[in-house]
């Protein structure tokens, strides 16, 4: 679940896997984004114009709008987050990737910590990441 | 010593990937054949050890591993075409059929050939991956044999931090990661700077420092103009064997030496659901699916603040919360995957509102041309 302004983000993987995008004023859905699989981990770009989800294949950055969608990062991650500067930054169980949301070009990458298994609670605040797993919070900067 | 056996092995399955007559047994054969050799090599460093603690001296010791080397290239050549095609049926199926427990099963046969034949990181980033690229190489067929002799066993995998430094310049900092674990990292260890090269728009370059930094990581530090082009064709060699290509740009956002800094355990739950930190930094929270609470902890060391919440469906009543977020305002979203609701609380658990979830749709766009509409 991620919100940024009035417009709240809920990835829904029950029959049909999709994002829910609600209204927060109003309280009411205003429109779906399909995806094909996952979506465990969901934020919106720092604009609040697009929404990066994670799928079976990558992480699809969507427009809100639901009018374009492109993948980041070819493969399986579990969590995904935006840098401060608006890069990708892409989890999985043994490293943590940054891509960048422009042209999708893998710009730098490191090996996570041992334990950081299939997260899909990452967030960034200020020039942090928090990734959550198994009752730690493992801090990288 | 067992360098040697790994090359020799090694060789010797690259050699048999020749003759594969499909792409599938080629496949399987290098997975399966990185399996049993990681076996063998590692019921090799066991004995080398009972023969060490029987204080055997080194002239034995080489005999035997020569003769457990032996032994070893026998269990290859025994490797039937029938196990090697089983093993890619198995991956295909997990991966197409989203079963977690046996792509793990064949996540572990590639994630001994990916540590052994040193496939790039960056093409193959976590466990279940790996499965999805050896098989996506196999699609497109390419062999994994390229990318064995392209990674020569070391990859750039990350460019990062433009440092502005007092005298003016930038220092740009290029990590090298070692591909090929302990081994690597102990020949590494012996670099000197001269050992370190590097070329910038296809020019030699002055390389300011290499230093290893942590466990099989290079970070190589060089100095370039303020102000200068944004993006450069960036390359590091090793003892003049290139070990990058591919176009790296300076980058001076956050988090760009990917530095852990801390672990912060958190005293309550083993299994929590979400992370979200406040507006100032000093709180972070999550919710316990089983416990039906929201917890919140302080960001500066994990300690543990307090929690509110109980099962059930009225207001400040959670069931089965499964995500957190944190609004503007500094209220925290909590998703309840029993009440099948978002409900907003206070940092100190008072109610704010519900937004039911599972409204009727107003818009269900097909997001591009390659996606299919399910």
């Amino acid at each position: 679940m991620a919100v940024h302004g009035d417009l709240v983000a809920v990835p829904v993987d029950l029959v049909v896997p999709c994002i829910e995008l609600y209204d927060y004023t109003t309280r009411t859905l205003v429109r779906i984004l399909r995806i094909k699989a996952g979506g465990g981990s969901i934020c919106f770009t720092p604009d609040g114009k697009h929404v990066a989800v994670n799928d079976a294949e990558s992480i699809k950055l969507m427009s809100v709008d639901g009018q374009s969608a492109r993948p980041i990062g070819e493969g399986y991650w579990s969590g995904v987050a935006f840098t401060c500067t608006g890069d990708v930054i892409c989890v999985t169980s043994e490293s943590v990737s940054v891509f960048s949301a422009t042209d999708g070009m893998l710009l730098r990458s490191w090996t996570a910590q041992t334990d950081v298994a299939d997260t899909d609670c990452v967030t960034v605040f200020s020039d942090r990441l928090y990734a959550l797993t198994h009752g730690r919070v493992h801090v990288y900067q | 010593m067992l360098t040697a056996v790994d090359n020799h092995v090694l060789g010797e399955f690259l050699a048999r990937s020749e003759a594969a007559p499909t792409r599938d047994a080629f496949l399987c054969d290098t997975l399966e054949c990185a399996a049993r050799f990681k076996l063998v090599v590692d019921k090799m460093l066991v004995q080398v050890e009972e023969y060490r603690e029987r204080g055997l001296m080194g002239v034995q010791l080489l005999g035997l591993e020569r003769e457990k080397a032996l032994e070893a290239q026998a269990d290859l050549l025994d490797v039937s075409a029938g196990q090697l095609r089983t093993c890619v049926a198995l991956g295909r199926a997990a991966v197409a059929g989203g079963d977690d427990g046996r792509v793990c099963e064949a996540a572990q046969t590639a994630k001994a050939m990916e540590a052994l034949l040193a496939v790039p990181t960056r093409l193959c980033t976590g466990t279940r991956s790996a499965v999805v690229c050896a098989l996506a190489c196999l699609e497109k067929g390419t062999r994994l044999q390229d990318y064995v002799v392209d990674a020569a066993r070391s990859t750039v995998t990350g460019n990062g931090l433009t440092a502005f430094a007092n005298d003016g310049v930038a220092r740009n900092v290029i990590c090298v990661t070692c591909m090929d674990g302990d081994r690597e990292l102990a020949d590494w260890a012996t670099l000197a700077d001269a050992d370190v090269g590097m070329t910038v728009n296809g020019a030699a370059w002055q390389v300011a420092s290499a230093d290893l930094t942590e466990p099989g990581v290079l970070e190589v530090t060089y100095v370039v103009e303020e102000g200068g082009a944004e993006e450069m064709e960036v390359g590091v060699s090793l003892r003049g064997v290139a070990v990058s290509g591919s176009p790296w740009r300076p980058h001076a956002g956050c988090m760009a030496k990917g530095v852990h800094i801390a672990t912060l355990p958190l005293a309550r739950l083993m299994d929590y659901k979400g992370l979200a930190i406040s507006s100032d930094g000093s709180l972070m929270v999550s919710v316990g699916l089983g416990t039906h609470q929201l917890d919140v902890y302080r960001t500066e060391d994990g300690s543990y603040v307090r929690s509110f919440g109980d099962r059930g469906t009225g207001p400040g009543e959670f069931s089965y919360p499964y995500s957190v977020c944190m609004t503007a305002r500094d209220t925290v979203l909590v998703g309840e995957y029993g009440n099948n609701r978002i409900q907003e609380v206070t940092l100190e658990g008072v109610h704010v509102m519900f937004i039911p979830l599972g409204g009727p749709p107003t818009a269900w766009p097909c997001m591009e041309t390659s996606w299919q509409c399910l």
